[in-house]
């Protein structure tokens, strides 16, 4: 029987052997170098296909059934035309409502799209109303009922079925509306206007995650240009999360149009996330340069993406908005880099190391020098570099990974491993054992949340504690792999074997050796 | 002395060197656009295929992928997460495909000797495993296997990007080795 790994090498060498010449993608990339774009397109994978919008088409055809029983007449075209839905408005804020109005702006229909508008539509008649007078009357219901105010100031406005000169007609009308109204309460708003197009599969995925379509068209914004942020996840969100969100990355979005600042109120604020960061860092907010600030939405928190640089160190943090607590916190230093010269490196070099740095790593570090010295310094040598400089005994590592690869020209060992909680990642020249590139990251442990150690049991007491789950004997297992890795920021060690007929897997926890997910299954 | 733990599959390169080529992508350097492609096509094309299931369906989204990929670097805010970039690329343009309408499935011999030449470097037993992947797994399990044992992935970073738990992805990945195993053994005999 074929062994994983061999079964892995040659899905490998089948797909890689399969991959057309270059030259051919690179003729075809000129052909499109005109149509630059922004932003990815749609973004399509959580958008199946499911319902057909139900809403919009009924009425234009219940209207067109009208005039056939209606006959003709000036008259009875007159009343047609006052009942003719022209165009629908969508408000978001946390209730979604959406209004559909006659060609003279005429309120004909309210509806609610959650439960929320439902007890909010509910005891107002907005039919007939000008649709001016039926915003103003919503908003001050809104706000009375605390769905607007200093922390959520955020409204989004959707225009859909308009033509495009009536619907940006429409959509500045409303938004001045929704301004003047929110400013007589004292509310300085942000209100986010976009133009919504008849989409069945949007509308059946915005049913499928009980939103508006408005809400539906502005997660697929926002997803197109960070494909990394999941769109039914900020389907879940709030109109004010996502008002933040695009506020981030508002040079981005093309379909979107912002009046206001999205409020922050509700969270810790950029210069508390920066304080924060900087003293992680163990760095004066004050001394630190070319700040970064973003607002972003991960693993189901809002957070701050916090990077500044100090001395020839650049440093990242994701910063909880709501508690201020470090999820992420990485420092990266590059020889020569941020700062562009060499004279920081000493001084970057010392912190953190407890003896002095060796005559190597203060070398010039240029491909030039590797004519002069082609030894290899082999990889137990980069650890040794890579340790000296984090300033942690080898002994007291385990290293993850050791690979020999060329970086601009430069042969480099690529060394990882975690000690403590602090994952290193460092970039050693192959040839000096010189430090190109320091990186850290700090993870917790359920450990050392508690107790404020950084315990780790180790490989071997890792595995032993699968084994001992399992009831197998060491010498009775093959196909081992052992991974140690962070899961949801607790260190874990993934360890796979087989043993008999039988093969297993377990989640062990690092610091406490305990096992989180095992499960064995019979290969027959 | 310290021990080496094992990596599975291939090995990928480094954020930072891709995010570099991106970078000079954005500013019209097309010999960034060909080193990104000469390290990153075979995981591009592994997942596309992974989705699609058809080599040349896959083969086009490759090259979509790509031209996508220098029309938007300029676009790319470095997250360290180039990769991932690339992939939700190709994972789009691989959902677009299918919706547009792929190619007839299964693949046919005479299909399977276009994408894979006698000169491909690939020989008979290769292309046996990879058709038995796209044929006996399920499609999250394909997707696993692909971004593990070709674009060189580690299980967290598949979890990231699938938004699947790792433990999930884990479990996944053996049982579809497993299969794989099984097939492959049926086939032998």
């Amino acid at each position: 029987m074929m062994r994983r790994k061999e079964i892995e090498n040659r899905l490998s060498r089948a797909v890689n052997s399969m991959r057309p010449d270059a030259d051919a993608l690179l003729s075809a990339c000129a052909d499109q170098a005109d149509k630059k774009e922004a932003c990815i397109p749609m973004t399509t994978q959580q958008l199946p296909i499911k319902k057909t919008r139900k809403t919009w088409i009924p009425i234009t055809a219940a209207a067109a059934a009208c005039v056939v029983l209606l006959g003709g007449g000036l008259g009875v075209f007159g009343y047609m035309d006052a009942r003719r839905p022209d165009a629908v408005v969508g408000l978001d804020v946390n209730p979604s409502i959406e209004l559909t109005i006659n060609r003279k702006d005429k309120v004909l229909d309210a509806t609610a799209v959650n439960s929320d508008a439902e007890a909010l539509l509910d005891g107002m008649e907005l039919q007939g109303v000008p649709l001016d007078v039926a915003i103003n009357a919503l908003i001050g219901s809104l706000y009375k009922n605390g769905y607007i105010g200093e922390n959520a100031n955020s409204v989004l406005v959707s225009v859909e079925g308009a033509g495009e000169q009536r619907g940006a007609t429409l959509q500045e009308q409303v938004t001045e509306e929704i301004r003047l109204a929110l400013a007589s309460q004292s509310v300085e708003g942000a209100i986010l206007t976009q133009e919504v197009q008849q989409d069945a599969e949007l509308q059946a995925w915005a049913d499928e995650n009980n939103i508006s379509l408005g809400k539906a068209a502005l997660v697929r914004e926002l997803t197109q240009c960070n494909p990394l942020l999941d769109a039914s996840e900020l389907a879940t969100l709030s109109v004010q999360q996502l008002s933040l969100l695009a506020d981030s990355m508002q040079s981005q979005l093309t379909g979107v149009s912002t009046v206001g600042t999205a409020s922050e109120d509700g969270y810790i604020g950029r210069d508390k996330a920066l304080e924060l960061a900087a003293a992680r860092a163990g760095v004066d907010a004050g001394a630190v340069t070319q700040v970064e600030i973003e607002m972003d939405y991960e693993d189901g928190r809002m957070i701050y993406e916090v990077e500044f640089r100090h001395d020839s160190h650049k440093y990242e943090a994701d910063v909880d908005a709501l508690t201020g607590d470090i999820l992420d916190y990485e420092d990266s230093w590059k020889a020569g880099g941020s700062s562009g010269n060499t004279a920081g490196q000493g001084t970057t070099q010392a912190q953190g190391t407890t003896g002095g740095q060796t005559a190597a790593t203060t070398r010039p570090q240029t491909a030039q020098t590797t004519a002069s010295q082609n030894r290899d310094i082999g990889q137990d040598a980069a650890l040794e570099a890579a340790c000296r400089h984090a300033g942690v005994q080898t002994s007291a590592v385990t290293a993850q990974r050791i690979e020999r690869d060329v970086d601009d020209g430069v042969p480099v060992y690529e060394v990882e491993f975690i000690a403590g909680n602090v994952r290193y990642e460092y970039e050693i020249h192959a040839l000096t054992g010189a430090v190109r590139e320091a990186k850290t990251q700090t993870f917790k442990t359920a450990a050392s949340a508690a107790a404020g150690g950084t315990a780790d049991v180790g490989r071997d007491a890792a595995l032993a504690a699968a084994l001992e789950h399992a009831g197998v004997r060491q010498a009775d297992i093959w196909d081992l792999e052992v991974d140690r890795d962070v899961e949801h920021g607790v260190l874990v060690y993934e360890i796979s074997f087989q043993s008999g007929r039988m093969e297993y897997e377990y989640l062990i926890e690092a610091s406490t050796g305990a096992v989180l997910h095992w499960e064995s299954e019979y290969d027959d | 002395m310290v021990g080496l733990m094992s990596m599975g599959g291939n090995a990928r390169p480094a954020d930072s060197r891709l995010e570099g080529y991106i970078r000079r992508i954005a500013g019209g350097d097309t010999q960034a656009l060909r080193a990104l492609y000469e390290e990153t096509a075979g995981a591009v094309q592994g997942y596309a295929l992974s989705i699609l299931r058809h080599p040349q369906d896959a083969e086009d989204v490759l090259q979509d992928t790509f031209i996508r990929v220098s029309a938007s670097a300029a676009g790319y805010t470095a997250h360290g997460k180039p990769m991932a970039w690339l992939l939700t690329i190709a994972r789009n343009l691989s959902l677009m495909k299918l919706r547009e309408g792929a190619r007839a499935l299964p693949v046919t011999d005479e299909e399977w000797e276009r994408a894979l030449p006698p000169e491909s470097g690939a020989s008979p037993e290769d292309r046996l495993v990879l058709a038995a992947a796209l044929d006996a797994l399920a499609e999250e399990e394909r997707q696993i296997v692909m971004l593990h044992a070709v674009a060189g992935l580690r299980h967290r970073e598949i979890a990231s990007l699938l938004q699947l738990p790792l433990s999930t992805v884990l479990s996944k990945y053996h049982r579809a080795l497993r299969k794989l195993k099984e097939r492959l053994t049926k086939e032998a005999e």
